[in-house]
């Protein structure tokens, strides 16, 4: 995998087109009716043109021929009237397609956050995965992301229409230079084609050494001091507690080297200053094409018109016609490439989306127990988490007994939290099985699977959606069981103070809910697990900022409500566990010691006393 | 609150001043771009217009050659110049715009430390960045784009006119008229958007939040375990599906508000033409006229638009810079006047609270943390303070650092109302660990001592990291200096949550602070770690004036004398004995905490 996209390599045609082709396939997906509601709002709008175009050469040879004032502007108002009418429909049609404008690029980018919702859990924080998103990032920072890529299209399918219209209406002009056999006609239009095209060739080079510019610019350099402005400014991200050590420790120094010195180094200006330089010359580069064809265009007719061979009005239209035909040329070869190189900032996001699972997932069914007789055994699990050399557990077996109240305790590291990740299939072990009633979890139906478990993380998370949707995790839910969950989670006095009760907004990020302290979380939290009511309950540490006392008490009417359910309850405080009929010490990714709180406490070298001791010293 | 509104010239005086100091080729860069863009309207007029003029009056074909040569070279001039200067001026305003950014976040180190913290400061910093991180229409870039573009097509407007004006005075006051009526249906427009801002800006606050849920990391295995997929993926149809809506909303009513524009422009051209062609056709006009004036007209009320459109977005560009201008000029907190210098102090210090009264204060409310509080630390005692969250225990220390002033009383360092030293003397008196911990990921040297490299005195950084039990842990494993802190792509060094502990120790030991303080530095360790860190700490306390926080009681072993608060009151004080024989809320809560620890006790 490539660390970065390289946006500036050459790539075949073919290439382009099956990218292009791509996207574009995802766009019609996501809403077929964009690329159609475009074409036609150009298709008219060019019309148009054509026509106010067509008006002029009538109205000018009229007044030339000397015709009478009325004739001539019936005509014109009946042209108006035609053209008001077109430019109503076009201003319709565009209107409409900018709208689903706005829906398409919301869908587009949230394909790879929805992405993250099935995708293998291994593989979200997977070095693959996060340079993918980092490429993401950058291939979109400079850009408008899809909506770059609609312009572009947009704007294409526009010249070409314009394209079809000039050869259309200025047609005739071709019969009428080969008639009259001027040559500073062939003069004039070879000359301007020759510089056009030198020109055109100057203004590629220059995009593509400003595009490489910019490339090199965007990508850390390796000696480059870092330059940290946005991460500390970012009005997201800002902590406003770090000026306490800013101020104490005097780093206001420091901070302005890190967060603007760096950033404009002489050397960046210089950079800066031949970037700029590029494209500015790669713009003049380009409209000197676009203007000497306009002056040629003129200058064609003009001649032809000198001659005879064209009428006054003529001059207008045909002039008209070269100069759109020049002019989209030219416009086509600017937005095309910019089209592709637009897509192809899209690519990095496409491999995303196509990224497969790796993990087995089987297609057995989890057999319904009424009776939650479900054994789970680990059977000689070793597991290393992805691109670590230590492993994280290490020829581990344990068996969990049903009914059972299970505590694990050790330090950090250790693989307490581990053993839970492999027990919900979040990664497979490397070595060894994970059996459910005697079969590898491997072979089961992964969503059934997961529907025997009931986890509340050290790091839940909620949502920032109404207090009912997080309890069920679902849009639908049944009130009365979820305000059921709640009040045994003990969270039933704060929600009777709510007053839109179970459909009460938590927090502020989506709405304007109600702030909930931590430790209300954590109701919530073991509520939504007690609502899922799973055969197996687990519940990892509660954060660490809980006193003791807090903890236990967390733990202890947890046990209350899940009543007979299996029950694996993790802590590095041995206090929290006590009430457990059997604690297993864990070690370096090993169960070390196994038995209640007395029998484990007699064993002077065992690790759970030296954990013990550590932890009673300050009360002695 | 609110913020001063002052006037359109005002915020343009702003902007001047600071574009002088940091960039002035931002001015003959817009100088440039006045002059240019009148230039090309009347080229692109007149271009048409002398074509047929020669051809009317049947010219040599050279001189139509040599005339059209000319026009193109002439505006190819024009267009180099231009390019030139787009170019430079996207680059420039862009780090111009980033640069305000980093100079907010610098201001806010150098402001009242109680004004970032306050949900006003936060708010003021929050909409300052916001303001000028919207890319291209960043306020400091859009002042000088509407700038610009306003003197243009004021300029290119005086030349229609003048060009009219040649036509017809009448002629110019009818077109205004109809511009007139044009742009207040423009103004509609605008009002009719800006009505629905307020929504759009709800669905995409909407759309975002939904976004990043579905995308969190570390939600993912909550996401996993409850199957929340098909919640999260309804409730982003909804979000799209509001906007959808809306959009649609805004499209029919542009439409309808457009098409009275449209029929204006049909009565208008129906006007042009008859005038015009009535004028042709008796002789009084040429074709060349014809054209000139019709692309006149045409053009003409598209200008006036313009200008009026203009001043209304200089409007609102100046009212973002309210923003911007009110945190850049926010005084500095006066961190070097005092009477007297902190270096006269005898050390170890000694510190009184004296009749303490402190409340945090948002607009009207008051929340009142301590009143009448009196608390004595005598030199080199190593004080516990202990409390339930809430307790008024940060707070003591926000005010025993300077950051925040009491309102009654005084704190008093050997006898010395503090308030008397220099700001800055006051913070670097005293070395403290808080709760966030704060690694910039800077050099690693950097990021411990906070200072720049060059100011490091890297054997003093060595002793501190030997005493703080880190230089081996370092050396282990094989990290330099000159490696970077943390969440950099390469190099970056992370460590764990006791190594950083032991790091935050080792910058407090460089400060070398005559008075140590620690808030609750050990929540997320495991019981072997937080034993070790509080064994390093307690040997740097040694006879310096040190206070301990913690809602753990594990710090209160090793202090002189523990300090029970509770609601911003002192409710115990005494040595660990003396308040276990007490027998009060702190002797409870000890037994609550060491209960499971006790010996022959396994039950509470």
């Amino acid at each position: 995998m490539k660390e970065v996209s390289d946006l500036t390599s050459r790539l075949p045609l073919k290439e382009h087109l099956r990218n292009t082709k791509k996207v574009m396939k995802m766009v019609s997906e996501m809403d077929p009716y964009w690329l159609p509601l475009c074409s036609l709002g150009h298709l008219l709008g060019v019309a148009n043109g054509y026509l106010a175009l067509i008006l002029s050469a009538y109205i000018l040879d009229a007044l030339g021929n000397g015709s009478a004032f009325q004739e001539t502007f019936k005509v014109t108002a009946l042209f108006c009237g035609v053209m008001f009418l077109l430019g109503n429909a076009t201003s319709w049609l565009r209107l409409r397609s900018d709208a689903k404008m706005t829906g398409l690029y919301m869908k587009y980018h949230a394909l790879t956050e929805e992405k993250m919702l099935s995708m293998d859990f291994a593989r979200i924080n997977s070095p693959e995965c996060e340079t993918l998103k980092r490429r993401i990032q950058d291939d979109l920072n400079w850009s408008a992301g899809l909506f770059s890529v609609l312009g572009c299209v947009d704007q294409i399918l526009r010249s070409v229409l314009n394209l079809i219209g000039a050869v259309a209406v200025g047609f005739p002009v071709v019969g009428v230079m080969f008639v009259s056999g001027q040559p500073g006609v062939w003069v004039t239009l070879l000359a301007a084609l020759a510089i056009s095209v030198l020109t055109t060739g100057f203004a590629t080079r220059f995009k593509a050494l400003y595009n490489k510019c910019l490339n090199g610019f965007s990508v850390e350099q390796e000696n480059h001091p870092p330059f940290l402005g946005w991460a500390f400014a970012n009005g997201a991200r800002f902590q406003y507690q770090n000026g306490k050590d800013v101020r104490i420790y005097g780093a206001h120094g420091l901070m302005k080297r890190y967060a603007l010195d760096n950033g404009e180094l002489p050397e960046d200006r210089a950079e800066f200053r031949k970037i700029s330089g590029y494209l500015g010359k790669s713009g003049f580069c380009q409209v000197v094409s676009g203007q000497l064809l306009e002056g040629a265009a003129y200058l064609i007719v003009g001649l032809l018109a000198l001659a005879g061979s064209v009428t006054v009005g003529n001059v207008l239209r045909y002039a008209g016609c070269i100069r759109n035909l020049f002019g989209e040329l030219d416009g086509l070869a600017k937005s095309v490439p910019d089209l592709f190189l637009n897509i192809r900032k899209h690519m990095s996001t496409m491999e995303l989306l196509e990224l497969e699972d790796e993990m087995y997932k089987g297609s057995l069914p989890v057999e319904k127990r009424r009776d939650g007789e479900y054994r789970i055994e680990f059977r000689n699990v070793s597991f290393r988490y992805p691109g670590s050399d230590t492993y994280a557990l290490k020829d581990f077996s344990m068996k969990l007994q049903v009914g059972e109240k299970l505590a694990i305790v050790g330090m950090n590291g250790s693989g307490k939290t581990t053993m839970i990740k492999l027990l919900c299939r979040l990664y497979d072990p490397e070595e060894g099985e994970i059996l459910l009633n005697g079969v590898d979890i491997r072979k089961f139906r992964q969503e059934e699977y997961l529907k025997l478990f009931s986890v509340v993380f050290q790091d839940f998370k909620l949502f920032s959606l109404p207090l009912g949707e997080n309890v069920a995790a679902s849009c639908d839910y049944d009130d009365r069981k979820v305000v059921d969950c709640l009040e045994k989670a003990n969270f039933g006095e704060r929600l009777k103070g709510m007053k839109e009760g179970a459909g009460t907004y938590l927090y502020k990020d989506y709405e304007d809910g109600v702030e909930v302290s931590g430790g209300e979380a954590q109701k919530i939290a073991i509520a939504r697990a007690v609502c899922k009511d799973a055969p197996f309950v687990l519940l990892d540490e509660p954060t660490a900022a809980l006193d003791p006392l807090s903890e236990y008490e967390i733990y202890t009417s947890f046990d209350r409500i899940v009543g007979s359910k299996t029950a694996i309850y993790i802590s590095h405080r041995l206090s929290s566990c006590r009430f457990c009929e059997r604690i297993a010490v864990f070690h370096q990714g090993q169960m070390v010691q196994t038995g209640s709180h007395e029998e484990l406490l007699k064993d002077k070298n065992g690790k759970y006393w030296e954990l013990w001791s550590a932890q009673a010293q300050y009360y002695q | 609150m609110d913020r001063k509104r002052r006037s359109i010239a005002s915020n343009l005086g702003f902007w001047v001043k600071y574009y002088l100091k940091h960039n002035p080729s931002i001015f003959w860069i817009t100088v440039a771009g006045i002059l240019l863009s009148p230039a090309f309207q009347m080229l692109a007029l007149y271009f048409p217009k002398v074509t047929l003029a020669l051809i009317e009056e049947k010219a040599p074909p050279q001189r139509l050659a040599l005339v059209l040569a000319g026009y193109t070279l002439l505006y190819l001039a024009a267009r180099g110049i231009s390019q030139g200067v787009e170019a430079r001026n996207s680059w420039t305003l862009n780090w111009e715009r980033q640069r305000v950014v980093f100079q907010t976040y610098l201001k806010s180190l150098r402001v009242d430390y109680a004004y970032t913290e306050s949900e006003e400061g936060r708010n003021d910093f929050r909409k300052a960045v916001e303001v000028q991180n919207r890319g291209d229409s960043s306020v400091s870039s859009r002042f000088v784009c509407i700038v610009r573009s306003l003197a243009g097509t004021v300029i290119t407007f005086v030349l229609y006119s003048a060009v009219l004006g040649s036509l017809s005075v009448w002629m110019v006051f009818l077109l205004l008229a109809l511009a007139g009526i044009g742009y207040l249906m423009d103004l509609r427009e605008n009002r009719f958007h800006n009505s629905l801002r307020d929504q759009e800006a709800v669905t995409e606050k909407h759309y975002l939040y939904i976004k990043s849920a579905m995308g969190n990391a570390s939600a993912a295995k909550d996401i996993r375990i409850f199957n929340m997929g098909p919640w999260l993926r309804q409730r982003m149809d909804g979000v799209v599906d509001d906007r959808e809506k809306l959009e649609w909303r805004k499209a029919v009513w542009t439409w309808k508000n457009g098409f009275w524009g449209r029929t204006l422009n049909l009565i208008r051209d129906l006007g042009a033409y008859a005038y015009l062609i009535y004028m042709a056709a008796s002789g009084d006009m040429t074709v060349s006229d014809f054209v000139l004036y019709f692309g006149a007209i045409t053009g003409f009320s598209g200008f006036v638009r313009e200008v009026a459109s203009s001043l209304a977005s200089l409007q609102q560009a100046s009212e973002d810079t309210e923003w911007v201008r009110s945190y850049l000029e926010r005084p500095e907190e006066d961190v070097t006047s005092g009477g007297r210098h902190i270096s006269e102090l005898a050390q170890p210090v000694s510190i009184e609270f004296r009749d303490v009264g402190f409340s945090y204060r948002a607009g009207e409310s008051r929340t009142q943390v301590f009143s009448h509080l009196n608390l004595q630390i005598k030199a080199g005692e190593k004080l516990a303070l202990v409390g339930a969250n809430g307790a008024g225990k940060t707070t003591l220390v926000k005010l025993l650092c300077g950051f925040y002033e009491p309102e009654e009383g005084a704190i008093l360092l050997n006898g010395i109302d503090a308030r008397e030293f220099p700001k800055a003397e006051r913070y670097a008196f005293f070395s403290v660990v808080f709760q966030e911990m704060f690694f910039p990921p800077t050099r690693i040297d950097e990021s411990i001592t906070l200072r720049k490299m060059e100011e490091i005195d890297q054997k003093r950084l060595r002793e501190a990291l030997e005493k703080a039990g880190m230089w081996e842990v370092l050396q282990e494993k094989g990290i330099t200096m000159d490696r970077y802190m943390g969440n950099l792509k390469n190099s970056g060094v992370e460590l764990s949550g006791g190594q950083n502990q032991r790091l935050l120790l080792a910058r407090a030991l460089y400060q070398d602070g005559a008075v140590l303080v620690l808030d609750e530095p050990t929540a997320a360790l495991d019981p072997i770690a937080e034993s070790q860190v509080y064994d390093a700490y307690q040997e740097y306390s040694h006879d310096r004036t040190s206070i301990f926080i913690s809602h753990r009681l594990a710090s209160t072993g090793f202090s002189d004398r523990i300090v029970m608060l509770e609601k911003g009151e002192i409710v115990e004080m005494g040595t660990h004995q003396e308040l276990l024989e007490k027998n009060g809320p702190y002797a409870q809560m000890y037994r609550v905490q060491s209960g499971y620890y006790q010996k022959n006790k396994t039950e509470l």
